[in-house]
């Protein structure tokens, strides 16, 4: 399909071919680059740098840190607590699709201009700003075994559904992924209407006099469109499963039922600062960073596949 | 880069205040006399790092009153109190620590899983502490590694803290129940429950979703059935958790929840809401604290002091107790003479009562009589924390990652009936391994 | 058959009000669902909103319920107390620095390796992307040490850099994917027309990915303002504390608290949602002006 193409040839290659244009002013080019690259190198990379080689030592964060090889990547291995904890963001991360699905369906929606949209569109930023204290309390109280939600689901005599939503080892971890979508989907929201509001309309409108339907011209145009931007959002998610959503999940169960909903970070915010094992929790971080890498890749490569 | 420069500065000023001082005729003096010679090293900023500063708002009003009054002694000295954030204190803390830059005075958790976990940071102030403060002042086992009664004290103690339970004597008359109830084992609790149960009274108000009710039944459940010497092998990491002992310190908690006595949502409510229902009358029971939050405090005004009755736990020791919190000086600290004369003068005889009018912190000095107007379950606590079979409350044993990680987490699942107790235990002496502090 | 016609999704139309006369069933049906959606996220709003009208005694009575009266006292003691006016400025000066410096490095640098031909672009899109791998946490130490060293500990600049720093890997990352749906033949054309890789930055590329510029600033902006334990740590001093430390500090007894936290929170949200709807509106604006065009 022409329009496909289409899409395809506006990519990081023809960008490169452009660039040629400018290849004559080698510093410049280097000058919108160096800035970045300057403050980064000094404020993360050699940070990282710093974690990385902590990873190798044992440390309480009073004496000075002593190498120990290998040892903290063994005793990792072992670590049960931390084998659980990952266990629980792999699952967070195979409910990757749906909250790709959610905003992107979402942005079209709005993108449709559906009556009332410029409301929807401020409604659906507002759990983005609730901090994780409110969610924390305010879906403690609704998902209560006596809240409103199981009132709700009595009342209509669905008493079977009703569910001590929060203390029940099965079903706490998809109902806290499930607010997390839910208390995320507006920022991909944000990202997908920015991409639309990006999309080349030429091209859609080439689609559209070639007679292709709503769903082919979603299916060939856009989504090849935004593949840019959906890459982008998987990534964000990806990364943030593992690294952001520990304060959520404190004020939600706190871990709990038991350890159902305990998660990576929050193991090495306690490894690092509760219990001061510095080294430890580097090694964590420096493991984490692996797999993030290794999902994301996986992911995009995904992502791209049906593109070739 | 400025640090040459600040540090120039910090000590000019400092020769400048102390010379001032001294033609002064060395202005004020009062309580820290004993320390001496260091008197006129009492000036400069002094930096404190507070997590109760501006929460509470008793503790803060007393706080600001004891530090005006302190820098008004101390014509040369400010105080700078800055209030952390006491969820994320570890990471401001641990921050400071591994960067040798930070305040004068920190102040610290109690115990293993407070200041004990960051010694290694702290100043040892044995020669400092006067005999005449040692004396007076009781809790020195919440800052001294092992809980020991002697050897290196990394902090001064604060305030009485620890578990006790509250009951409601309007609802246990209603039952039959005797009005001044303290039951002799923990069989005897258990049937008194049963028999608010039948007569259609919820025996215990409660809420442990987050597990902090866990640490106080583990807290009383050990010093009723153990010794002091094992909480302090516990502490010293010679008694493991899948031990006897523990196993016992568990029981009255397992058994408790097995006969009903509970809520049934109670790890759906956090232990605030337990509290509040116990002071709405929707419970004739609760585990409560000693002091500052889910205490007579809080309870007296909803439900009367007449009507609020304390009960300790059965069995070898029924009074357990730690301080409410401590003051340390950090070994990087840049000013610790006059740290070391604001912590003294904290923890006068003075300060202490200044603490307790404003904020119910009960004194940790033997010389501080209550005011007559003062609760009559103040009174009672006061009392009982100075008698000699008081013991530190075993929970101090816990090394933070235990206390704040596997146990509350383990121990809901236990008690829910999903694991059992041993596997709990193992994970315990797990985590304990793992995260000691030598 | 005219499907293609009667699907605005791509096609943003000149005539807004043709939608009007013919509703269609999908439009219903999207409208209903987000009626439902929108209902569960203006809900919580309105729990923060009650919880900082009433009094403690009446929240702790009935958490989820209406409040039974109502009291301005919450949002007096969220001035007088945990002084949210100064806590907000401390953030501001913060934030919108940072915000503005991210916004600018990461447009240049998202051009530099998307459009002007950088040996390694790759290599270091890929280094981008690895440096928002590492848990934040694992960092906090290291960067605190280095701002120690440079002498910026309690020192508004040194959180501003801090922050930027965190910040403009996603940063460069969400630029480059706008940056290359940037039509090249208008790269080129304005190459021709003699127009320099900065000019053509300013004039072509900028416009083009507004969108996307101002998605970034609102986003930043947003995680910024509620960001705790950078800020806590670089900024220690209680003057100088920003709005989330200031709150979390102040949440330690949230039995005593709750009206006043929930008065601050609802009052430091009021900063990001002003932000949204600045931009958002004017994107609203730059779609229809990109739909004529």
């Amino acid at each position: 399909m022409t329009a496909s193409s289409g899409a395809g040839s506006v990519g990081p290659r023809t960008g490169r071919r452009h660039g040629a244009r400018h290849s004559g002013r080698g510093l410049t080019r280097w000058l919108f680059l160096l800035p970045a690259l300057v403050l980064l190198a000094v404020l993360i990379v050699y940070p990282i740098g710093d974690a990385i080689r902590l990873a190798f030592t044992s440390w309480d964060g009073f004496s000075a840190p002593h190498s120990i090889g290998l040892s903290n990547f063994e005793d990792l291995l072992k670590d049960k607590r931390f084998k659980e904890s990952l266990l629980h963001n792999l699952a967070i991360v195979v409910a990757i699709p749906i909250w790709i699905a959610v905003p992107y369906a979402v942005a079209c929606g709005i993108h449709t201009k559906v009556a009332g949209w410029r409301f929807f569109r401020l409604v659906f930023f507002l759990p983005v700003v609730l901090s994780p204290v409110v969610l924390g309390a305010y879906y403690g109280i609704v998902l209560a075994e006596s809240g409103p939600l199981n009132g709700a689901l009595r009342s209509v005599g669905l008493g079977g559904l009703a569910h001590e939503w929060l203390n029940d080892p099965a079903l706490t971890l998809p109902v806290v992924i499930g607010i997390i979508i839910w208390a995320t989907f507006g920022v991909g929201v944000l990202i997908f209407l920015a991409g639309l509001a990006n999309l080349d309309e030429e091209i859609v409108e080439a689609a559209q006099v070639d007679g292709a339907s709503r769903w082919q011209i979603q299916r060939h145009v856009v989504f090849w469109q935004l593949l840019p931007v959906i890459e982008f959002w998987t990534v964000i998610i990806v990364i943030a499963s593992f690294t952001a959503f520990f304060p959520l999940i404190y004020t939600l169960t706190k871990g709990g039922p038991g350890t159902a909903t305990f998660t990576v970070d929050f193991d090495l915010y306690s490894e690092a600062f509760t219990s001061g094992r510095l080294g430890y929790a580097s090694a964590i971080g420096v493991v984490m960073m692996f797999i993030i890498l290794v999902t994301c890749g996986g992911l995009v490569a995904l992502l791209r596949w049906r593109r070739s | 880069m400025t640090k040459p420069f600040r540090t120039g500065l910090g000590f000019g000023l400092a020769g400048l205040l102390a010379i001032a001082l001294v033609a002064c005729g060395g202005g004020g003096d009062s309580q820290s006399g004993a320390t001496g010679g260091s008197e006129a090293n009492v000036s400069g900023k002094i930096a404190v790092w507070d997590f109760e500063y501006e929460t509470t708002p008793g503790y803060t009003k007393a706080i600001k009153a004891l530090d005006a009054e302190f820098e008004k002694l101390h014509p040369g000295v400010t105080i700078e109190r800055t209030a952390q954030p006491y969820e994320n204190y570890e990471a401001i803390y641990r921050a400071a620590f591994t960067a040798h830059e930070g305040p004068d005075i920190m102040t610290m958790s109690p115990g293993q899983s407070g200041v004990l976990s960051y010694k290694n940071g702290l100043e040892e102030l044995n020669d400092r502490i006067s005999p005449e403060m040692n004396e007076s002042i009781s809790q020195w086992e919440s800052v001294t590694p092992g809980l020991a009664a002697e050897g290196p004290r990394y902090g001064v103690p604060f305030g009485i803290q620890g578990w006790v339970f509250y009951y409601n004597k309007q609802l246990f008359a209603k039952a039959g129940l005797s009005t001044s109830f303290q039951p002799k084992s923990w069989g005897e609790l258990i049937s008194a429950g049963k028999r608010l149960k039948a007569a259609g009274i919820q025996p215990f108000a409660g809420g442990n979703k987050e597990g902090s009710e866990t640490w106080g039944w583990f807290s009383l459940g050990f010093q009723s059935a153990n010794t002091p010497q094992q909480t302090t092998e516990l502490a010293e990491g010679k008694m493991s958790y899948t031990d006897e002992a523990v196993t016992k310190a568990f029981q009255p908690e397992i058994e408790t929840q097995e006969a009903g006595l509970y809520p049934s949502d109670r790890f759906g409510k956090t232990a605030i809401e337990g509290f509040t229902q116990f002071a709405e009358g929707k419970g004739a029971m609760i585990l409560g604290f000693w002091t500052t939050g889910g205490y007579w405090g809080d309870f007296n005004p909803a439900i009367g002091e007449k009507n609020l009755g304390i009960f300790y736990p059965p069995g070898n020791a029924q009074v357990g107790t730690l301080a409410g919190y401590a003051d340390s000086i950090p070994v990087f600290a840049k000013n610790k003479d006059a740290a070391w004369a604001l912590i003294e003068f904290l923890s006068s005889k003075k300060a202490s009562e200044t603490f307790f009018r404003e904020a119910g912190i009960l004194p940790n000095r033997g010389d501080v009589t209550l005011p007559k107007s003062a609760p009559v379950q103040a009174r009672e606590l006061v009392e009982a924390s100075r008698s000699p079979e008081r013991v530190i409350a075993p929970n101090a044993a816990l090394q933070a990652a235990v206390n704040f990680g596997t146990m509350p987490a383990e121990m809901n699942q236990v008690l829910q009936g999903r694991t059992s107790l041993e596997g709990a235990q193992e994970a315990m002496q797990e985590t304990a391994e793992k995260t000691r502090v030598e | 058959m005219n499907a293609a016609a009667d699907s605005p999704p791509l096609r943003p139309r000149l005539t807004a009000r043709r939608g009007i006369g013919r509703p269609s069933v999908g439009k219903l049906a999207i409208f209903v669902i987000f009626a439902a959606l929108a209902a569960s996220c203006i809900y919580p709003l309105l729990f923060v909103a009650s919880t900082a009208l009433r009094t403690n005694a009446d929240y702790r009575a009935s958490p989820g319920g209406l409040p039974s009266s109502f009291t301005s006292e919450n949002f007096e003691r969220a001035f007088s107390q945990l002084h949210i006016g100064r806590l907000a400025l401390n953030s501001l000066m913060v934030v919108v620095p940072a915000v503005i410096l991210i916004a600018i490095l990461a447009c240049c640098a998202a051009y530099a390796l998307v459009h002007l031909e950088i040996r390694l672009s790759r290599l270091l899109l890929a280094a981008v992307i690895c440096m928002m791998a590492l848990p934040p946490t694992v960092l906090l130490i290291p960067i605190f040490k280095l701002v120690l060293d440079v002498g910026l500990l309690n020192n508004r600049l040194g959180l501003i850099l801090v922050y930027t720093a965190l910040n403009l890997p996603f940063s460069i990352y969400l630029l480059t994917a706008f940056m290359r749906s940037v039509p090249v033949e208008l790269l080129r054309a304005a190459g021709i027309d003699g127009a320099g890789p900065v000019r053509t930055l300013w004039s072509v590329v900028l416009p083009l990915i507004r969108p996307g510029l101002m998605t970034l600033v609102t986003l930043n902006f947003l995680f910024l303002w509620n960001e705790l334990i950078f800020s806590l740590v670089i900024l220690q001093q209680g003057m100088g504390r920003t709005i989330m430390v200031g709150i979390a500090q102040f949440q330690a007894q949230p039995e005593k608290n709750y009206g006043v936290v929930a008065a601050g929170l609802l009052l430091s949200m009021i900063p990001p949602l002003l932000i949204f709807v600045f931009f958002q509106r004017d994107l609203a604006r730059g779609l229809t002006a990109g739909a004529t065009k």
